[in-house]
């Protein structure tokens, strides 16, 4: 299972919440907060795509906070 | 600002937020967020990291131009930061004087209208004082008296 770890001082739930939606067709993604980190796991995720879809979640979530700063 | 060069395919940049502030950070990855993968981490009141991953399409020079170029966005973010800040009373009172110009010239124009309505006849000298008024009685009288003996 793929994991990513993003840090709560940087990226909000709701960044978080937009790209689960929008990531939705690739596969399961899921999340839940643990030790000031935003732990996102990604399962059954489409194979052309699993390797790059942690790193590709992480700058889309960044682009959300930045849009909405 | 540290560089630490963990291998060919991925850079993390630690950065002083006193120095640099978080906006200004967010305001330079912003531009390269679809040249390389951009990670942030740390604290955003002490250190910042930025990790900077290569994409797919992307080689370890491509990055390491990428990174340097970030470098070089990020010092421009946070000098337009500083003057952003040191002008603020200035654009301030530019914009005060802008926006109220407009309202100025209005309310001179409706008080140049409205004392030229104020100008009323007065046939029977109502809004003459008591001198203005006797005083024109007195000379009609005297006028009249010397016609009169004339």
């Amino acid at each position: 299972m793929l994991k990513l770890k993003l840090n709560s001082k940087f990226y909000n739930q709701t960044a978080i919440n937009k790209a689960i939606k929008d990531y939705s067709p690739l596969g399961n993604i899921s999340f839940r907060k643990q030790d000031g980190y935003f732990v996102v796991y990604f399962n059954k995720i489409k194979s052309d795509v699993s390797e790059i879809i942690s790193d590709e979640f992480g700058n889309y979530v960044l682009a959300q906070i930045i849009k909405d700063k | 600002m540290k560089k630490n060069k963990k291998n060919k395919t991925s850079y993390e940049l630690v950065l002083n937020s006193k120095i640099y502030p978080l906006s200004a950070i967010f305001g330079a990855a912003y531009i390269f967020i679809n040249k390389a993968y951009i990670l942030f981490d740390g604290d955003p009141n002490k250190q910042i990291k930025v990790s900077f991953k290569s994409k797919p399409e992307t080689n370890s020079e491509v990055l390491e131009n990428i990174v340097g170029e970030f470098k070089n966005e990020l010092l421009n973010y946070a000098l337009r930061e500083q003057i952003v800040k040191s002008n603020q009373k200035i654009r301030e009172t530019i914009i005060a004087q802008a926006l109220l110009s407009p309202l100025y010239d209005t309310f001179s124009d409706f008080a140049e209208e409205a004392s030229e309505e104020d100008q009323i006849e007065d046939p029977l000298g109502i809004t003459e004082t008591w001198e203005e008024h006797f005083g024109k009685k007195e000379k009609l009288a005297a006028k009249k008296s010397k016609n009169a003996k004339t």
